[in-house]
């Protein structure tokens, strides 16, 4: 009962037919959660479906023991909850500074503001440093890291990251999962999705595998990351 | 040659106002993907206001200007409200024919109360002229070119400077990055549309000003501007400007050294010319929209 996060048979869609069809789900606090599964699966629709874009047919979430499935985007990031989406989300055209405070859109007290700006550039010495360059001249992973820092702006208790290594090097994947562990560590919770099932599992606590809107498989990341059937289906092909 | 100077002298000060008139028709594009044929009609329409306000309860129209720019403000929520967020997809082709209807409604509402006959906006600085380089300017060209400066600056503030500009840019950019921060599109796009229509309120007063008008009028006047829109590269502001300048200054030369006929022509030759060959305008990219 003490879940940060929980969903319960949810059923959602866009209007032609459900994609979520009755999922489960439950986060513990302070834990990284990452969900894998085939394309299509819908687990960028839990990510929306979390973030208050996208609302319920049937079914309920809960945060912090409340109901947030009938509540906007808004009020979501009010709760506590920040969603880093799969595809790049910085806005090109605009500096990294104004990205990085755009993220703190929602509050009214420019102090505060000012504040977190502060202290997000600390932890990412990178938004100090491309501050006045527009965000579109970073390469990906910069850009990706810009938009972790964006995500930290209203001190979220729960992140969502969906597929925050696609279309990255390979050899900066580390520091980008490094960079999420160390924000787990420092009391946030994380509900990740990757494509890259082996990487993400690997710095994860818990494994989802979901299909067709259900999860499959639920279990420490570990046994996920064991277990046979998965291994055929989604790691195989991926393993180095 | 003096008549040339005065004649690229009258050329930038119209250019300003035709900016001003053309403005919203671009920030209408740019955010919300509306190409609003209503533009020229909303410009009619608070040309009107400006008369009546003047005509029936003594009202200076640069004073009244305090009534107009809200009562536009208000019609732009309306239209909004009423047509423009109906259009999900396709919206700029659907804008079109959209906003076109909303233009024959305006039009026929005005015909009704004003019938066709010409009216035009009278004050003491719409008589009164300063002589430049051999041209009588009248006043109202000066304070038009002020006017339009004034509040393309401070739109330039609203969208560059402003935490409202700042969402309105990131939606522009990436309207679901920007709804996940908690942006609020729908409201961003409803107040965009209502500032847009509101600067016509301003922009109607100078083009009563400075010439006669009806409703038909609108006709001729949406065709300009979007004429100056296009050739500034859609969605584009100082694109818009310096493409109304330029154009207002050319046909102010043609009409002083050749004649005032073929400086309209000259007006719908280019058109032609841009659209064949190049539609994306001087300072768009292709299909792209900048704000
Ligand atoms: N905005 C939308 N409107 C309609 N259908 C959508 C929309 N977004 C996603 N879908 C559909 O919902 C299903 C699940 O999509 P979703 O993005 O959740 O999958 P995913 O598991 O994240 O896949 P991927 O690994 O490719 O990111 C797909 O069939 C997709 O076509
Ligand atoms: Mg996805």
């Amino acid at each position: 009962m003490s879940h940060m996060l929980e969903i319960s048979g949810v059923y959602a869609g866009y209007g032609g037919g459900d994609i979520l069809q009755g999922l489960d789900l439950a986060l513990e606090e302070r834990t990284i959660t990452c969900i894998v599964g085939p394309n299509g699966a819908g687990k960028s629709t839990v990510m929306r479906l979390v973030s208050g874009v996208l609302h319920p047919r049937l079914g309920e979430v809960r945060f912090l023991g409340e109901r947030i499935d009938r509540k906007a985007p808004k009020q979501i990031l009010q709760a506590g909850i920040v969603q880093v989406p799969q595809n790049r989300s910085l806005f090109p055209g605009m500096s990294v500074a104004e990205n990085v405070r755009l993220g703190g859109y929602i509050l009214r007290d420019s102090a505060l503001l000012e504040r977190r700006y502060a202290e997000v550039s600390e932890l990412f010495p990178i938004v100090r440093e491309r501050a006045k360059d527009k965000a579109g001249s970073l390469s990906g992973g910069q850009q990706k890291l810009v938009e972790f820092a964006r995500s930290l702006m209203l001190d979220p208790k729960l992140l969502l990251l969906d597929e925050p290594s696609m279309g990255l090097e390979p050899r900066i994947l580390s520091q980008i999962f490094g960079v999420m562990v160390e924000m787990c560590r420092q009391g946030r919770t994380i509900l990740l999705v990757e494509q890259n099932a082996r990487l993400g599992l690997e710095s994860s606590d818990r494994g989802v595998v979901m299909e067709s809107g259900r999860v499959l498989l639920d279990g420490a990341a570990r046994s996920v990351l064991g277990d046979e059937r998965i291994g055929e289906l989604y790691l195989g092909g991926r393993a180095h | 040659m003096s008549l040339v100077l005065g004649s690229v002298v009258l050329g930038i000060l119209s250019g300003g106002i035709y900016a001003l008139m053309a403005v919203g028709l671009t920030l209408s594009f740019g955010v919300l993907e509306v190409v609003n044929i209503a533009q020229g009609m909303f410009v009619i329409a608070a040309a009107y206001l400006s008369y009546a306000l003047q005509r029936y309860w003594h009202i200076d129209p640069l004073l009244g200007l305090v009534i107009t720019i809200p009562v536009m403000f208000l019609l732009g929520l309306v239209v909004e409200w009423s047509f423009i967020r109906r259009l999900k997809q396709d919206r700029v082709m659907l804008s079109i024919l959209v906003s076109w209807a909303v233009a024959l409604i305006l039009e026929g509402v005005v015909g009704l109360i004003f019938a066709d006959d010409f009216r035009s906006i009278h004050s003491w600085y719409v008589t009164a002229t300063v002589p430049v380089f051999g041209l009588y300017v009248p006043d109202i060209y000066l304070i038009g070119f002020a006017l339009a400066v004034v509040l393309m600056g401070l739109v330039y503030l609203l969208v560059y400077r402003s935490r409202f500009g700042a969402a309105l840019r990131a939606m522009v950019q990436n309207r679901e990055a920007a709804a996940l921060l908690g942006i609020d599109v729908q409201r961003i796009s409803t107040l965009t549309f209502a500032i847009a229509t509101g600067l016509t309120a301003a922009g109607g007063m100078l083009f009563g000003a400075i010439q006669a008008f009806n409703a038909d009028s609108n006709l001729d006047l949406i065709s300009r501007l979007l004429i100056i829109v296009i050739l500034g590269g859609m969605g584009s502001m100082g694109g818009a400007l310096v493409a109304s300048v330029g154009l207002l200054v050319a046909v102010n030369i043609i009409a002083v050294t050749w004649t005032p006929n073929w400086s309209t022509f000259f007006f719908f030759g280019i058109t032609i010319l841009v659209l064949v060959f190049r539609p994306q305008g001087f300072f768009g990219a292709p299909a792209a929209r900048k704000v």
